[in-house]
């Protein structure tokens, strides 16, 4: 999923229609304040000659990669962090990116000699052994054909180049591109749905049922049939999941991509370490320490706010350990299924 | 119910709780930013808003994992073995072609204008041209300042190649001490290293030879037939070992030893040579390694800068290769495996206060760190200026130092920087 250019900076072209679409090839510039941070990305570009490429036309690049990131608040935003901003890009690879959708030969050779055995490992790395090196070939080689600009529009060869805003390295941003596309492909072509789909369509009906104390049915979809229904049951089993969600949103977002990562995904501590850039011992020790909040934050909800006593509080983990058993060796082999497939 | 139980049961509740999000389908960040993302280039804000949205959204997750996957295939050292022509172009790097070719014309010039160097003693002649071959890199080699057989060029050409397969052909030498210069960088080049200047011949500068041919008493002669009989004692640092002496040969006048390329000490002169060598071994380490570019603290954590990084443990090394290249040793130096942490990069120093902990700083406020020896992340410079030295304690703690001399320490891995007195 890619964002179109933003709309030029308003101090930089006050009269271009307010919903006019830019196109890249439009000269977006940077206010003059700029000035020698543009000569200093200029610089740090080190563009060589033969790619043709000019100063203003990095400049663009510059303009829309600011424009990209402020998302039209660029009136708003300090100079001083634009310019920031501006010096930590990555300034050759912008360059590299804004000579080849420029249609600079050299340049494309240049990007062909450095990343495309690249490119290919990374999808193999990507799509995993079991899709076979055609398959893997195949997703880098249609990337190269966006990259180069096979599609046309307004009498333009439009390039995927043009969305490289120079925030990362461009090796990064090639292989975030190949992994979105793997993962869309094969999101696609699975035959179960998503847990998390069918976990929503779940979780809202436990969620209603809950609250309007409706009796009839019971939390899960296995209840057998004939039991007689247990309108304590799922009381409990709807109020300790409205705490507990409530508790989830009161995380911070790391703490609760870090569960995530464990609970859904079934990440090891190792790969969840390596995710979040963390050492493997932090992310099992942070992972217990939030585990542990939340438990205690429900039970003083549970105690405080819902009035229940401690049985009745047993009772609800009982009832949930029940209606949703987790097997976490399980749910690691499943992870490690798709992680050997290439998320297949 | 016990604690433990109480997780337990709570577990399955996550997973549903967690998975089940509404709302996550929108607002997927773009390629660009998950990169950046990935890469630990987003402000505090940004990342505290991509996390909020991985937290709830499957599919950027999975994309984010298979990221890591291509990123983790990039990192392993077959897949950042540098293009050819960066394997091809360093034989034309100027950091180490222009010395040598210095010190061949000096030599060669201080060959021709020493004519008491041609004459060649009547018991010199007598004794065969013996080029025994050492038997590996770290036997010592003896200098010959003449113009050794044709068999003679060969067999030293193949021996002092043979401990670096790798190495490149050395040029041709005609004047013996070029021979000489030659053998030494031929030694020299044994280091597979894109940075050769760390372990280049250069670093015997012509002064340094002038006053050793001063010491000699042989004689040397461009002539094919004149054996020359001098020798001295020269350490050069090869890939597979640390040092590697030559070994001196003593003075023609008094044992009528002609100079050869010695796989091993025997006989009066050889003994007496060994002698000369040890004595003279030291001061000319010490004078080797004078040069900045591989002075360098054998103590974890200490400053260091050099293109060689010491670590607490004798055989792990980190090497600063050039091209943003960055190379580890398990071996102490024996092999090599390198990655590519950033290709824009200019490095040009480094701390490793750990086996797997190293701080890297460059040019243009470059700080780079990896605790576990493959994945690096950029650290946010106190200044976007030159970095020539770092001087680090832990993966948390370092000192950093500009170009013009300031230092600024962190101890939070770069959150906050504090500017030293």
């Amino acid at each position: 999923m890619t964002s179109r250019p933003a709309q030029p900076l308003a101090a930089a072209d006050a009269r271009r229609p307010e919903n006019a679409p830019s196109p890249p090839s439009a000269e977006l510039r940077l206010p003059a304040a700029f000035a020698s941070t543009i000569d200093q990305c200029w610089r740090k570009a080190a563009a060589p000659a033969d790619w043709d490429l000019s100063r203003v036309q990095f400049e663009t690049a510059l303009a829309r990669s600011v424009a990209h990131r402020f998302s039209g608040a660029a009136t708003q935003t300090e100079t001083r962090t634009m310019r920031s901003y501006l010096e930590t890009l990555h300034h050759p690879d912008l360059a590299l990116a804004c000579a080849c959708s420029a249609g600079s030969e050299a340049a494309w050779e240049f990007f062909v000699a450095q990343f495309r055995q690249e490119l290919y490992r990374a999808a193999r790395a990507i799509a995993g052994s079991a899709s076979g090196d055609s398959n893997s070939r195949e997703i880098a080689d249609s990337l190269y054909a966006d990259l180069y600009g096979l599609r046309e529009s307004d009498g333009r060869r439009k390039s995927l180049f043009d969305y490289f805003h120079g925030r990362s390295k461009l090796a990064t941003w090639l292989r975030a591109i190949l992994a979105q596309r793997h993962v869309d492909a094969i999101r696609r072509s699975r035959k179960l749905e998503p847990l998390e789909d069918e976990s929503r369509a779940e979780l809202s009906g436990i969620v209603e049922q809950a609250a309007a104390n409706a009796s009839a049915g019971s939390c899960s979809s296995r209840a057998a049939a004939g039991d007689p229904p247990d309108p304590d049951r799922a009381r409990y089993c709807g109020m300790l999941q409205a705490v507990l969600s409530a508790a989830l949103a009161a995380l911070e977002p790391r703490e609760r991509l870090r569960m995530a990562y464990y609970y859904v995904d079934g990440r090891t501590l190792a790969e969840i370490g390596r995710l979040l850039g963390e050492h493997e011992a932090t992310a099992s020790r942070k992972l217990e320490r939030t585990r542990r909040s939340l438990r205690e934050c429900v039970d003083a909800t549970l105690h405080r706010d819902k009035q229940l006593s401690e049985a009745q509080v047993q009772l609800c983990y009982e009832y949930a350990r029940d209606e949703w058993p987790f097997d976490l060796d399980a749910t690691l082999r499943s992870a490690g299924a798709i992680s050997s497939d290439g998320g297949s | 119910m016990a604690s433990r139980e109480r997780d337990d049961a709570m577990a399955g509740l996550l997973k549903r709780s967690l998975a089940g999000e509404a709302g996550a389908a929108d607002g997927c960040p773009a390629p660009d930013a998950l990169a950046a993302y990935f890469e630990r280039s987003l402000d505090a804000e940004e990342t505290a808003r991509v996390e909020l949205h991985l937290s709830q959204c499957g599919r950027c997750r999975e994309q984010l994992a298979a990221l890591g996957r291509a990123e983790q295939v990039a990192a392993t050292p077959a897949a950042s073995a540098p293009p050819k022509a960066t394997r091809a172009s360093w034989l034309w790097d100027w950091r180490w072609l222009a010395p040598v070719a210095a010190v061949l014309i000096l030599t060669a010039v201080w060959a021709t204008r020493r004519p008491e160097l041609t004459r060649i003693p009547e018991h010199s002649k007598q004794s065969p041209a013996a080029v025994p071959a050492p038997q590996s890199a770290q036997q010592p080699i003896r200098r010959v300042d003449r113009q050794p057989p044709q068999q003679d060029k060969q067999q030293l050409a193949s021996r002092v190649a043979a401990p670096a397969p790798s190495a490149p052909p050395a040029p041709p030498a005609p004047a013996p001490a070029a021979n000489f210069a030659a053998g030494v960088g031929m030694a020299a080049s044994a280091d597979n290293s894109r940075s050769t200047n760390s372990m280049a011949p250069k670093s015997a500068s012509p002064d340094e030879l002038s006053k050793k041919a001063a010491r000699q008493e042989g004689a040397t002669d461009q002539a094919p037939n004149a054996p020359a009989v001098t020798s001295e004692t020269l350490t050069i640092q090869t890939e597979s070992s640390p040092i590697a002496s030559i070994a001196p040969e003593s003075s023609p006048h008094s044992n009528g030893a002609v100079g050869g390329v010695a796989g091993g000490a025997s006989g009066a002169p050889s003994a007496r040579a060994q002698t000369a060598k040890e004595k003279e071994a030291p001061a000319l380490v010490s004078t080797f390694r004078a040069r900045p570019e591989i002075v360098t603290e054998n103590q974890a954590g200490e400053l260091s800068s050099a293109r060689i990084i010491t670590t607490s443990d004798s055989n792990i090394l980190w090497r600063i290769a050039g091209g943003g290249f960055i190379e580890r040793s398990e071996d102490g130096g024996a092999t090599w495996n390198g990655t590519l942490p950033n290709p824009n990069a200019h490095f040009v120093a480094g701390s490793a206060p750990g086996a797997k902990i190293c701080w890297l700083v460059g040019h243009d406020g470059i700080i780079l760190l990896t605790e576990d020896a493959s994945n690096w992340r950029v650290i946010p410079p106190p200044v976007r200026e030159d970095f020539v030295a770092i001087s680090a304690r832990s993966a948390s703690s370092a000192t950093v130092t500009t170009a013009d001399g300031r230092k600024f320490t962190t101890t939070n891995q770069g959150e906050s920087w504090t500017a030293a007195k």
